[in-house]
């Protein structure tokens, strides 16, 4: 029988925090030191830093980002990473929506602008654009890209061609990108949120409502990371502040003051 | 001093044949008018059901029944002499092609094959052994079979070689080795004189070349000839013997007959391998490296009707040289061309050679970060050219121009990266745009013909304006050009129910029509 006292002193040892034996020990709870990649992109953006494992994206593996609508700040979320890359010298490489696709979709034409490039601070020469006809190529083009060492980033919008077919190529895909420490992002449609990925990190994205009906902000629902699931996603101001204004103006108040077209004989005229 | 090495081809014509056909049975080559063909060589397999070189064709046949006869064919014996010579050049700065004419006659034990000094060499390639090493395996992996020997002179070299494609012990002779000691006990035959001589040779108990060289030489000059103690001179380095030096073209052409009717382009790989390596030798030749290869897939004559041969071109953003490589280029391009008829033969032309830059290994191990983009950026955009084709593989330039979709421009992947001119302005543009922007309808276009003054268009639900308007007026001065319209339009960004955040904007002409040119991604 063991007394109460030598049940005192059979007390375990704390677990090592943070810093001391950092990688040997998994903890589950807590999501800055459930990070199995060894690095990580911050992604500029603090409340989003403080959910992902690791502190930030992790390099050397595969990135789901899952969206419907184009425009609602999915490439600003990775402008921040992106932007650390560029400044580091490493190239980066886009493989642009397929030209042909089952819908007629806008993103088919779609370029990025390098003007906001360069604005975003990502210097556009550092970059190589493919666009791809079909998804065959499309998924050829990201593999080949991962197989090259010292990429920095690599961004890729993928269609979904079924459950079973995208599992096996993504997993692939996942593999490739374990020899080298570059970000991988593959943007997807909506709809694949519920079969399964290999992905280590998966994230919803939609425009967030806000007090009124026009979405200010970007929300970031975290599907699957390594530890404990997030329950609500995490809000993120991607675009300027100087937009989320009341949102009640009409065309006629914002044009009201404009400038009148200028015309050669009014100004002769005076 | 110098070291001569022989690569002495026995029985070429047979090799090419056994090569291209890649058949296992007896096999032989024949020659003479088109009524009596005579056997010129044949191999072992036919050897050993009875046929022999002089033998008729119809009698040979009655030997062996399975036997494959093929036409001789001087013009392919010289091509695959001087595509082995220009192979041969990144070992040696003098080739020599031996012999010089192709034979003539049923030279049953006729061999061609090259002469390369290879004396200079030798510290280059890491020694004696590791260059003929080298030189063997490349053989190998061009499909040839050779005998190789040396000597310090040209001529014993080569006697060297041919006798051991005999079969016959024979020494390499080294740098002030025994040469004459090495060449005594050769037979007369490998001397290759015709056969009045050689028989005349014979009546006088003369069976090796040690034997006519012992006969006194005013003698023999004058019995058989100034040319042949001559060559007997040269042979041991008495009198000097300047070879007629190769001269490597500046364009590289090589073809290879395909064994069988080829209709799926991939099954092309293995040919196009061996002229790749061919390619290779003589690149290395060269020290140079091709940008653009073209490979040309003959067709069968259908009937009386020409077909039309295939041409695949590779063009590669950078000289290459390496065989491996260029086949793994290959392998992607292959994939998106398809055969319209079977191939029968498929040759590789190489027109301009480009400076090829080899990359330096450094010293030092390499440390984690060093970023070495230089050489897998060039090497990813070569194979996706290869694939997707140059057009789909690009870089954007930004250019300084207030017309939005002009700021714009596409420029092909450059080899080393340059700086972007631009400096980056305070106003908020799109990370995605449309190039050719997109009509946008108001709710209202249905009713009447012209949307209304105040009304906002809709996409994907009503838009609702956050920022704007921004006033574009420009491009007067490209008035002449259709392209490049002149641009007056009030920009805006918009948001609709579904969070999209867009760049539109309106026509401050009439018809005053909204578009949607980018997505704030």
């Amino acid at each position: 029988m063991i007394g109460a006292r030598q049940l005192a002193a059979l007390t375990p040892a704390p677990l090592p925090q943070a810093g001391e034996g950092k990688f040997l020990i998994w903890h589950a709870d807590d999501p800055a030191l459930s990070a199995t990649a060894a690095e990580c992109a911050s992604s500029g953006f603090q409340c989003l830093d403080a959910e992902l494992p690791g502190g930030g994206w992790p390099q050397g593996q595969l990135i789901e980002l899952l969206h419907d609508d184009p425009g609602i700040g999915e490439l600003r979320l990775l402008v921040p990473a992106l932007a650390a890359q560029a400044r580091a010298g490493r190239a980066c490489v886009w493989i642009l929506p397929c030209e042909r696709g089952p819908r007629a979709d806008p993103l088919q034409q779609a370029l990025p602008y390098p003007p906001a490039l360069v604005e975003a601070g990502i210097d556009p020469s550092c970059n190589i654009f493919v666009r791809p006809a079909v998804a065959r190529e499309a998924w050829w083009a990201i593999e080949q890209s991962l197989r090259a060492a010292h990429l920095g980033a690599l961004i890729g919008w993928l269609p979904s061609a079924g459950a079973h077919a995208d599992f096996r190529a993504l997993r692939r895909l996942h593999l490739l990108a374990q020899r080298h420490c570059a970000l991988v992002f593959v943007i997807r449609p909506s709809l694949c949120a519920g079969a399964p990925s290999p992905a280590v990190l998966r994230l919803q994205l939609a425009g967030d409502g806000g007090p009124h009906a026009h979405s200010h902000k970007l929300a970031v629902k975290i599907l699957k990371r390594r530890g404990r699931p997030l329950i609500e996603p995490v809000t993120l101001q991607v675009h300027p502040e100087r937009w989320n204004r009341d949102a009640t103006a009409s065309l006629a108040a914002l044009t009201a003051a404009t400038v009148k077209p200028w015309r050669l004989a009014d100004a002769l005229t005076g | 001093m110098s070291l001569w090495l022989a690569l002495c081809l026995p029985a070429l014509p047979l090799q090419l044949a056994a090569r291209a056909m890649q058949y296992t049975g007896p096999l032989a080559i024949t020659e003479g008018p088109r009524e009596r063909p005579l056997i010129a060589f044949c191999n072992d397999l036919a050897r050993a059901a009875g046929v022999v070189p002089a033998m008729k064709l119809a009698a040979a046949q009655a030997l062996a029944r399975t036997l494959a006869a093929v036409p001789r064919d001087p013009d392919h014996e010289r091509d695959a002499l001087h595509e082995l010579a220009c192979w041969a050049y990144q070992f040696s700065a003098q080739v020599t092609i031996h012999p010089p004419s192709p034979l003539r006659g049923y030279a049953g034990q006729g061999r061609s094959g090259l002469v390369l000094e290879t004396g200079g060499s030798e510290r280059l390639f890491g020694g004696r052994s590791e260059l003929h090493r080298r030189i063997r395996r490349g053989l190998a992996s061009l499909g040839y079979r050779a005998a190789l020997g040396y000597a310090p002179t040209p001529r014993a070299a080569w006697l060297i070689g041919s006798a051991r494609a005999s079969g016959l012990p024979v020494r390499d002779v080294a740098v002030d080795g025994p040469l004459h000691a090495a060449l005594a006990p050769l037979p007369l035959a490998t001397l290759e004189w015709d056969e009045n001589t050689t028989h005349a040779l014979g009546a006088l108990g003369l069976a090796t070349i040690g034997q006519v060289l012992g006969l006194p030489r005013d003698a023999f000059a004058r019995r058989f000839g100034a040319d042949r103690l001559d060559l007997l001179d040269r042979a041991l380095g008495l009198q000097p013997d300047p070879q007629p030096a190769f001269s490597l073209p500046a364009r590289f052409f090589a073809r290879v007959e395909l064994p069988a009717d080829v209709t799926q382009s991939g099954q092309l790989m293995f040919p196009a391998h061996r002229l790749l390596r061919s390619l290779e030798g003589f690149l290395r030749g060269h020290n140079a490296g091709a940008a653009e290869l073209a490979f040309t897939a003959h067709h069968n004559p259908r009937g009386a009707r020409p077909v039309v041969p295939t041409r695949i071109v590779l063009a590669l953003a950078a000289a290459e040289r390496d065989a491996g490589r260029l086949a793994k280029l290959l392998a992607e391009r292959l994939t998106r061309v398809s055969l319209p008829e079977p191939a029968v033969e498929l040759s590789l032309a190489v027109e301009r050679l480009a400076p090829f830059q080899a990359l330096n290994a450094s010293l030092l191990p390499p440390s984690r970060d060093s970023v070495r983009s230089g050489l897998d950026w060039l090497q990813l955009s070569e194979t996706l050219h290869a694939r997707l084709g140059s057009e789909r593989v690009f870089q954007l330039q930004a250019v300084d121009d207030h017309r939005p979709e002009h700021a714009i421009r596409i420029v092909p992947l450059a080899a080393e990266r340059a700086a972007s001119p631009i400096a980056p302005t305070a106003r908020q543009r799109p990370l995605l745009i449309l190039p050719a922007p997109q009509p946008l309808t108001c709710g209202s276009e249905r009713q009447r013909s012209e949307p209304q003054q105040d009304e906002l268009p809709h996409y994907g639900g009503e838009l609702v304006l956050v920022a704007g308007p921004e006033r574009i007026e420009a491009g007067w001065w490209d008035c002449g050009d259709p392209h490049r319209a002149t641009v007056h339009r009030d920009y805006f960004v918009a948001r609709n129910p579904r969070g999209q955040t867009l760049w539109i904007y309106r026509e401050l002409k009439q018809p005053r029509r909204w578009y949607l040119h980018g997505f704030f991604c």
